[in-house]
């Protein structure tokens, strides 16, 4: 057995297709997409306060607006806008600029939102006003109803209907917005209460899935070295399947080292991106465990695959590719927003898809610090791996050619 | 009489194509055995079977008196294979690879050290044990593959079309190294469709056509098979009708041609045939060249038991 595991490891190491998949895959997808989100990375959550002009109109309109933006705070106290109250032609001309993101005229009751773009600065501004209008909406159907039924303000001069004018209805929506403003507080009546116990950053995400994918794309190098001991391959698989030595043996041999190898490529690509700053758990043993589960899994998957009789080299790393990126795709490597739709409507599929196992089980122990469902994962991910190999070995052992795919 | 390979009524079918019909075979203990036949007449078919390496339709196989079964590592320990194909590790050296090969079957550290170590003798690859398979040149990467196939000294080595693409002097080293492996004891199957080899190396040989045995025996069994045992072919002018008709009738002469100033006389058996030709031509001073003796081959024993030449 010594003697199998010694040149098992001997020949994965040395060969240059596992150790590009296997060591250099990983860093450099990692890196990649480091360098990719950029800033977004670290200052997802703070963002600079958007710059926006409020035309000179309507008085009443005009500070309203202003009020109502300037009122607008991130969570860090910074505020969500920058307001310039400006004339027409210099909003404008600072629009054009670029100085503003976006124009808020006031010429009229109703203020209006002019923008040079569709970005997210302007989405903002956007919404931002949509929040105002109803909030102006629901002020005017107050005032309606004062018209209509009239109103006993809090000092005792109380209008009736028919002697309702509009100065004086002027009035009274004064009066209820400076009531407003008055009964307006910083108390917080509800509390932000998140079961995140960790950072939330969701481009974490996609680091996540980087070792998912790592550890899924160990099927492949399982591929290779499970097809080399199907009979009837090539002249190699010939003359290891004629050998002294039983398969199962050989089969354990090469699985032991593979993941040896692919555990190894996978911390180092944690620790890598624990380096250039990427937010990771520090609980090395936890990480260890979902990556020594992650690519048990991957490999004996690859065996499985491998093992399949009748089928070229080819067409069994195509099948290892094709499944590996599905099940990746459905862990939110390549967009985010599969893994929540499918928790939503297929949540069994998030329960038992390595990939999502992989990155769920990450995100379980950094962000919600929750190591029943992290063992819960590791539990599920051996298990499919154990009854995976299981399968594997039982066609392995059982297979002899019905043709002969090596020219001897 | 021990065996070392009985095949009984062996039948492979790839689908419609019957590429073993109820095949036959006997190879004894310590002969080089070989199997001859055109390709596509079922000789890698047959080898690949009695490796468990291909599941056949019908039939029996016992190898060493016992039944031979994928499973039955005792038994494939005793066997070696030297394919076609180089098969051997592309990241390992020379030394990893026979070492792990050899290690395959032998566990005993000492004595595989040992083995690996005759091998590399053997083949002649002392020098290039350090060497990856790639910087190797096609005749050493055969002398590896060689060795990696006989490392752990089996009483049991199939060679399949182990010269093939291979220059005149490793084909040479190839055939000696096989013989000696013979004289240490070992049961040699070897597999060609180069009949000079065959006949060089072989102590028996089994004709194989369309998946069945047309013919067993040594060189000289299966020569004796044909009606033709000598053709003497030479070049004259000079011969009368008279000439033609004594020629005809010297003893074992079956057939006579003559065309062309060539004269072809077959012969059915006997050895002074030339002798007899020459002084007959000499006795009546007719002037005669290029004269040739021409015994049987095994492509004329396959020629006239199938009909078709053996490299067809």
């Amino acid at each position: 057995m010594l003697h199998s595991l010694k040149y098992a490891f001997i020949t994965t190491v040395k060969n240059k297709n596992t150790f590009v998949w296997t060591f250099i895959f990983p860093i450099a997808l990692s890196t990649f997409m480091f360098l990719s989100f950029g800033n977004v990375y670290k200052d997802e959550l703070v963002m600079n306060s958007i710059p926006v002009a409020v035309e000179e109109g309507v008085e009443e309109t005009q500070i309203s607006v202003q009020n109502f933006l300037e009122g607008a705070k991130q969570s860090n106290g910074d505020p969500y806008f920058v307001v310039s109250v400006l004339s027409k032609e210099a909003a404008k001309e600072a629009l054009e600029n670029g100085d503003v993101s976006a124009i808020v005229t006031t010429e009229g009751l109703t203020p209006t939102v002019v923008v040079n773009g569709n970005d997210f600065k302007e989405e903002i501004v956007i919404t931002a006003m949509n929040e105002y209008l109803k909030y102006k909406k629901t002020i005017d159907d107050i005032t309606a109803d004062i018209i209509k039924n009239g109103i006993a303000v809090e000092s005792g001069a109380g209008v009736a209907p028919e002697e309702m004018t509009p100065e004086k209805l002027a009035e009274a929506e004064a009066a209820i917005l400076a009531k407003i403003a008055e009964a307006e507080t910083d108390e917080q009546f509800f509390n932000e209460t998140s079961l995140a116990k960790g950072p939330q950053n969701i481009y974490n995400n996609f680091f996540y899935a980087t070792f998912a994918m790592g550890c899924l794309f160990a099927c492949l190098g399982a591929v290779n070295l499970t097809d080399k001991l199907m009979p009837g391959r090539t002249p190699l698989s010939g003359r290891l399947n004629i050998c002294g030595t039983s398969k199962l043996k050989m089969v354990i041999s090469q699985m032991s080292v593979n993941l040896l190898v692919v555990f190894a490529a996978q911390m180092g690509a944690y620790f890598y991106m624990r380096l250039i700053g990427i937010e990771l758990t520090d609980d090395i043993l936890a990480v260890a465990g979902i990556l020594l589960a992650g690519a048990s899994f991957g490999i004996s998957l690859g065996v499985l695959i491998g093992a399949i009789p009748r089928l070229g080299e080819g067409a069994k790393v195509g099948i290892g590719v094709g499944v590996t990126m599905l099940i990746s795709f459905l862990a939110d490597l390549c967009t985010t927003g599969i893994k929540d739709s499918i928790e939503r409507n297929m949540p069994i599929i998030n329960r038992i898809s390595p990939a999502a196992l992989i990155s769920d089980s990450f995100m379980t122990i950094y962000v919600y610090d929750d190591y029943d469902r992290y063992f819960r994962n590791l539990i599920t991910l051996v298990v499919m791996a154990v009854v995976i190999t299981t399968i594997a070995i039982f066609i392995l052992s059982r297979s002899r050619a019905n043709k002969m795919m090596l020219k001897t | 009489m021990e065996y070392a390979v009985e095949v009984d009524k062996l039948v492979k079918r790839y689908k419609e194509l019957v590429a073993l019909d109820h095949f036959d075979m006997t190879i004894r203990e310590g002969e080089i055995f070989g199997l001859l036949g055109p390709n596509g007449s079922g000789k890698t078919t047959t080898v690949n079977c009695i490796l468990s390496l291909l599941k056949y339709d019908k039939g029996e196989i016992r190898v060493f008196g016992r039944e031979m079964k994928p499973s039955d590592y005792e038994l494939k320990k005793q066997i070696g294979v030297v394919f076609q194909e180089v098969a051997v590790f592309d990241e390992l050296t020379v030394r990893e690879n026979v070492d792990y090969f050899c290690g395959l079957y032998v566990s005993d550290k000492a004595t595989r050290k040992q083995y690996v170590e005759d091998a590399i003798r053997f083949v002649g690859l002392e020098n290039y044990e350090k060497f990856v398979p790639g910087k190797l040149s096609g005749g050493l990467l055969r002398r590896l593959n060689i060795a990696c196939g006989i490392a752990h000294k089996p009483k049991l080595i199939f060679f399949d079309e182990p010269t093939v693409a291979v220059d005149p002097q490793s084909r040479n080293n190839i055939l000696e190294g096989i013989m000696k492996l013979r004289d240490m004891g070992a049961t040699i199957v070897y597999t060609s469709h180069y009949m000079e080899e065959v006949e060089q190396i072989c102590d028996r040989i089994l004709i194989m056509d369309k998946g069945r045995a047309v013919a067993t025996g040594t060189a000289e069994e299966l020569k004796n098979m044909t009606k033709n045992r000598e053709t003497i072919t030479l070049e004259t002018d000079s011969l009368g009708e008279e000439d033609l008709k004594v020629l005809r009738e010297l003893p074992h002469a079956y057939d006579l041609k003559y065309e062309g100033g060539l004269l072809s006389i077959s012969y059915s058996a006997g050895r002074n045939n030339l002798v007899r030709v020459v002084n007959y031509l000499q006795e009546k001073d007719i002037a005669f060249t290029n004269v040739h003796s021409k015994v049987p081959t095994l492509n004329d024993v396959f020629l006239e038991i199938t009909g078709k030449e053996l490299r067809d």
